[in-house]
C-alpha cells in the first residue's frame, strides 16, 4: 500500500539539528518546508524532567535516546577480506533518534575548528613536505575556509546561547583566554561554565608545566538568555544528567529548545514524526530528485514529491540514504575510484586513569557535559609535528560529565573485577578517581570505507551500512604522544596517587567508545572524483539534493563536531536562498 | 560539637571561574562556608535563638520556640532546614543580597560563629510532621510543580527542589512553607527585590509566572 502526498518546495530528512534549523531558514524564506523526523516528538516539558529523566539504566544503558539497534544498526570489519557483523549495542558511537536527534542527548561541547583543519593536506605538505602523509591516508583539503565560516559559527554561538571567555577576538589576543582559538568578531554571548574541582585540579597541573588550560567553551547556557530566534534558555545547574539525557533545565542548547518553537509558528513549516525515510526518488535520468519515500507512523509507505531534498539525518546515516538511492558512485576500495563512502572518520580517543587520595574529593556529581578545563596545546599544529612524524592533534582535558552510578565505577589496574575486593574498591575510589580525556583527530584511509552490507537488512528490508575501517599508524603515534603528554600532566596534579596512561590500540572496534562523533561518506570538496558535494554540501551528480552534517568532513578535526555542523548549515542555507533558488536545478557556482 | 560536614565536601566540587582570564580555577570558598567550617555548637545557638545577643533579638520570638511559627504570622519556620541554606541566608540578609528590615538589623549583630551555630541549631531541629489530605491546590500548580511548562521555559519545581520539596544544601529551601511567605518570596524575586538565588535562577523562572501561577504553587505547597 503506498500513497503520493501534495508536493512541497523542500522536504528535509531528519528532525536533528541541521535538519530543524535549514527548515526553518528556508520556511522562513517562503519556501513550504516538510521535516521528516523518524522518531518520536519529544519535549523538554513534560518529557525530560525529574526523577524519569535521570534514569541511567534507561538512558544510558539501555539507550532511550539512541538508534534502535533491533530495527537499524551499522556492521562493522577492520578490512575488506573479513565479514562483517551487525552491532547489538551501542558501545562505539551513540547515533542520535526521535525529535532533536543526537543534539538532544549529546554533551554541548562546542568548539570552533582551526583554520588549520580546513586545509590540512596543503598547510602539512607546506610546512613538513609531502612525506609526512603516508600513503595511505585520503585527507584532503576542504573547499572553504575558516574565515569564509566565521560569521557562520558566529549566528550558531548566538543560536545555541554558547558560553566561554574569548582568547582571539579579530585577531587580537586576549589577556588569559585560549591563544590557539581561531579569530571571532564578537565574545562569546554567555561566560564560561562553572569548574569542577577535578578540572580546577587539572587547570592548575597544566599552567604550572607550561601549558594554556582555559574553561570549554559550551553550548549549556550559563545564564537566562534569549536566543537568536527569540527563545528562552535557562542557566544550567550542573546536575550532571547531560550526555545521554535530555536536559531538563532547557539550559542545554537543542533543536526543541533553540529552534522548533520559532520554527513551528511559521505556516511554511511542517514537521512530521515517526516518518522512517527510505530513499530519495530520482527521475529517470537519475538527475533530478522528485522527493522522497517514506514509512508513516501508520506503517504507510508514502511518497513526498519535492522540488528540493536535504538529508539531515545523523551523520553517516546520511551516506546510507545516498548509497540506497543511488545518488554519486560509490567508493570502490581495490580502484580506489569512487567516491560515495570514502572518508569515513571517527574520533582517536584516550584516557589517562588518575585515582587520588582520600582527602581529595572530586565530587564527580557536581557536574555538566561540557563543564572542563582543557589546553589547546598538542591540537592541529599548534606545536611542532616535525620530530613526531605524524599528523594532526589533541585537546586534553579534565571534564566532569556525571557521576551516575553505573558508569562511576573506576578502579586501579589489578583491581578483580567482582567479589568484595572489587566493592571495596569500587567505594574507595568513587569520589577520588577521575580520567583525563584525550580527543584527537582522525584521518582517513585508503581501505576505510562506508558501503551498503550484502548480508544484513533493517526492519524495512533495506541492507544495513557497512562500516570498513581500521586506525593508520598515524593515529597511534598520535594517540601514543597524546596519552604521555596527559600522563605527564596527571602526575603534576595535587592529591594524584597514580595515573595510567591508555593509549588507543589497533584493530580500531566497535566494541570501545570513542566519542559519538562518526563522519564521512559523503566528503564536501571541488572535485567530483574525490568528493560527493560541492562547497555548499549539494550532491555533484543530483544538483537539488543537498548533504548536511558531519558526513560531508573529509577527514575528522580533534574538535567535537557540533559547532561546524551548525555553521555549515547556515553556510548551506544561504546559498540556498542566495544562489539556488534563482537558478533552481544547477549547481551553485 | 564538630562533626563533619558534609558543606565541606559540597562546597569544594563547584569552584566558581567568576574570571576565566585569571586563571584562578579554584578560587576561595564563600563566607558562609567558612563560617560552617569554624568551631560552632548547637548550644551557642540554641542559647541565641532563644534569649537573643546583643542587637539581635531572641529568634524564637517570631520563629517559634520549637522553629515552627504559629500559623497566619508572615514568617517561615526554620526547624529541619539545611543548615547551609539558614547560614547563607543570615549572610545574605547582612549583605542587603536579601534585603529585610527585620532580619538586616539582626544578621548584622551576629558573628560569623554566631551565624554558624544558629544554623546549625535550626537544622537539628525536627521539622514539622507532613500534612496529609492538603486540599486548595489547583491542576495548575501540579503540573508546574511536576512538570514545568515547556512554552514558558519553566522546569518543574522538583528538579531541584526534590520530589518531597525537601530542598537541601545553600540555594534549595524546603519548599513546605505558608501560602503567604511563599508567595511574597517569588515576588521579591520577580521585582528583583531579592537577588540571592544561584545565577538568577529564581529571579527568571518568577518572571515567567502570572499571579495566578504565583498564588496556586503558594497553595500548593502551602497545603503540604
Amino acid at each position: 500500500m503506498s500513497k503520493t502526498l501534495p508536493p512541497v518546495d523542500v522536504v528535509l530528512v531528519g528532525g536533528g539539528w541541521t535538519g530543524t534549523l535549514i527548515g526553518k531558514e528556508l520556511a522562513a524564506a517562503g519556501q513550504r518546508v516538510v521535516v521528516l523526523e523518524r522518531g518520536e516528538p519529544r519535549w523538554t516539558s513534560p518529557n525530560f524532567q525529574a526523577p524519569g529523566v535521570r534514569d541511567e539504566l534507561k538512558y544510558g544503558r539501555r539507550d532511550e535516546l539512541h538508534q534502535n539497534t533491533a530495527t537499524e544498526t551499522y556492521t562493522f570489519r577492520n578490512r575488506a577480506d573479513e565479514t562483517a557483523l551487525p552491532m547489538r549495542r551501542w558501545q562505539f558511537a551513540s547515533p542520535g533518534n526521535h525529535l532533536g536527534g543526537a543534539g538532544v542527548h549529546w554533551s554541548g561541547v562546542l568548539y570552533r575548528w582551526d583554520p588549520v583543519e580546513f586545509k590540512l593536506r596543503s598547510h602539512y605538505t607546506k610546512r613538513y613536505g609531502a612525506k609526512i602523509f603516508s600513503d595511505d591516508i585520503t585527507a584532503q583539503d576542504w573547499p572553504l575556509t575558516y574565515d569564509e565560516l566565521e560569521s557562520y559559527y558566529d549566528r550558531f554561538d548566538r543560536l545555541v546561547g554558547a558560553s566561554g571567555y574569548a582568547g582571539n577576538l579579530k585577531g587580537v589576543l586576549q589577556p588569559g583566554g585560549n591563544p590557539f582559538e581561531p579569530w571571532r568578531s564578537n565574545p562569546y554571548p554567555n561566560p564560561p561554565m562553572k569548574v569542577p574541582y577535578a578540572s580546577a585540579l587539572f587547570g592548575e597541573a597544566a599552567l604550572k608545566l607550561g601549558y594554556h588550560p582555559y574553561v570549554q567553551p559550551s553550548a549549556l547556557s550559563t545564564r537566562p538568555y534569549v536566543n537568536s530566534e527569540g527563545l528562552q534558555m535557562n542557566g544550567c545547574v550542573y546536575c550532571g544528567f547531560c550526555s545521554n539525557f535530555g536536559c531538563e533545565q532547557f539550559a542545554k542548547a537543542s533543536p526543541q529548545v533553540c529552534v522548533l518553537p520559532a520554527a513551528l509558528k511559521l505556516p511554511t513549516f511542517e514537521l512530521r514524526t515517526n516518518s522512517h525515510v527510505l530513499r530519495v526518488n530520482l527521475d529517470r535520468e537519475r538527475k533530478r530528485a522528485t522527493g522522497v519515500t517514506y514509512v508513516d507512523a501508520a506503517g504507510v509507505e508514502t511518497f513526498q514529491p519535492a522540488e528540493i531534498v536535504f538529508l539531515c539525518a545523523f551523520a553517516i546515516n546520511n551516506t546510507r540514504l545516498l548509497l540506497l538511492s543511488g545518488i554519486g558512485k560509490p567508493y570502490d576500495p581495490s580502484t580506489g575510484e569512487g567516491v560515495v563512502g570514502r572518508n569515513y572518520t571517527h574520533q582517536t580517543t584516550s584516557t589517562v586513569s588518575l585515582f587520588f587520595d582520600e582527602e581529595t574529593k572530586l565530587n564527580p556529581f557536581m557536574a555538566a557535559g561540557a563543564a572542563a578545563v582543557t589546553m589547546d596545546d598538542f591540537c592541529t599544529d599548534n606545536f611542532d609535528h616535525g620530530p613526531h612524524g605524524f599528523v594532526g592533534g589533541g585537546y586534553v582535558q579534565i571534564q566532569v560529565v556525571s557521576g551516575a552510578p553505573i558508569g562511576n565505577r573506576a578502579v586501579p589496574p589489578g583491581t578483580p573485577g567482582w567479589g568484595s575486593t572489587w566493592k571495596k574498591a569500587v567505594k574507595r575510589y568513587y569520589n577520588h578517581s577521575m580520567p583525563i580525556t584525550i580527543t584527537g583527530s582522525n584521518l582517513p584511509v585508503r581501505g576505510g570505507y562506508l558501503s551498503l552490507d550484502p548480508t544484513y537488512t533493517d526492519a524495512w528490508g533495506q541492507p544495513l551500512l557497512r562500516i570498513t575501517y581500521d586506525l593508520p599508524d598515524n593515529d597511534i603515534k598520535l594517540s601514543a604522544f597524546l596519552t604521555d603528554k596527559g600522563t605527564e600532566i596527571g602526575k603534576a596534579m595535587r592529591g594524584v596517587t597514580l595515573a595510567v596512561g591508555n593509549p588507543r590500540k589497533k584493530p580500531y572496534a566497535s566494541t570501545s567508545y570513542q566519542s559519538t562523533h562518526i563522519n564521512g561518506g559523503a566528503a564536501i570538496g571541488d572535485d567530483p572524483k574525490t568528493s560527493v558535494t560541492n562547497r555548499f554540501g549539494q550532491c555533484w551528480d543530483v544538483p537539488n539534493v543537498f548533504v548536511a552534517g558531519s558526513a560531508l568532513f573529509p577527514q575528522n578535526s580533534c574538535f567535537n563536531p557540533t559547532g561546524t555542523i551548525g555553521a555549515l548549515a547556515y553556510w548551506a542555507a544561504d546559498a540556498v536562498k542566495r544562489d539556488y533558488l534563482r537558478a533552481p536545478g544547477r549547481l551553485i557556482a | 560539637m564538630n562533626r563533619a560536614l558534609p558543606v565541606a565536601v559540597v562546597g569544594v566540587g563547584v569552584a566558581i571561574a567568576a574570571l576565566a582570564q585569571s586563571k584562578d580555577f579554584s578560587p576561595p570558598p564563600p563566607a558562609w562556608q567558612v563560617a560552617l567550617q569554624g568551631t560552632t555548637s548547637t548550644a551557642a545557638g540554641k542559647a541565641i535563638v532563644t534569649s537573643g545577643k546583643g542587637a539581635a533579638i531572641a529568634c524564637a520570638g517570631c520563629h517559634g520556640a520549637n522553629g515552627i511559627a504559629p500559623p497566619g504570622t508572615p514568617f517561615p519556620r526554620l526547624a529541619g532546614l539545611p543548615m547551609e541554606y539558614v547560614a547563607k541566608q543570615l549572610f545574605d540578609y547582612r549583605e542587603g543580597t536579601r534585603p529585610n528590615p527585620m532580619m538586616a538589623p539582626i544578621a548584622k549583630a551576629l558573628t560569623d560563629a554566631d551565624i554558624a551555630s544558629v544554623a546549625r541549631y535550626y537544622a537539628s531541629m525536627d521539622p514539622p510532621a507532613a500534612q496529609t489530605g492538603a486540599t486548595g491546590w489547583s491542576a495548575r500548580a501540579r503540573h508546574l510543580a511536576r512538570y514545568g511548562d515547556n512554552a514558558l521555559a519553566i522546569p518543574a519545581c522538583i528538579d531541584c527542589h526534590g520530589s518531597d520539596a525537601t530542598g537541601g544544601g545553600p540555594i534549595l529551601p524546603p519548599l513546605g512553607q505558608s501560602a503567604s511567605y511563599t508567595t511574597a518570596q517569588l515576588q521579591a524575586f520577580r521585582s528583583g527585590e531579592r537577588h540571592n538565588d544561584g545565577d538568577t535562577v529564581m529571579r527568571e523562572m518568577s518572571k515567567r509566572m502570572s499571579d495566578a501561577d504565583i498564588k496556586a504553587l503558594a497553595d500548593y505547597y502551602g497545603g503540604r
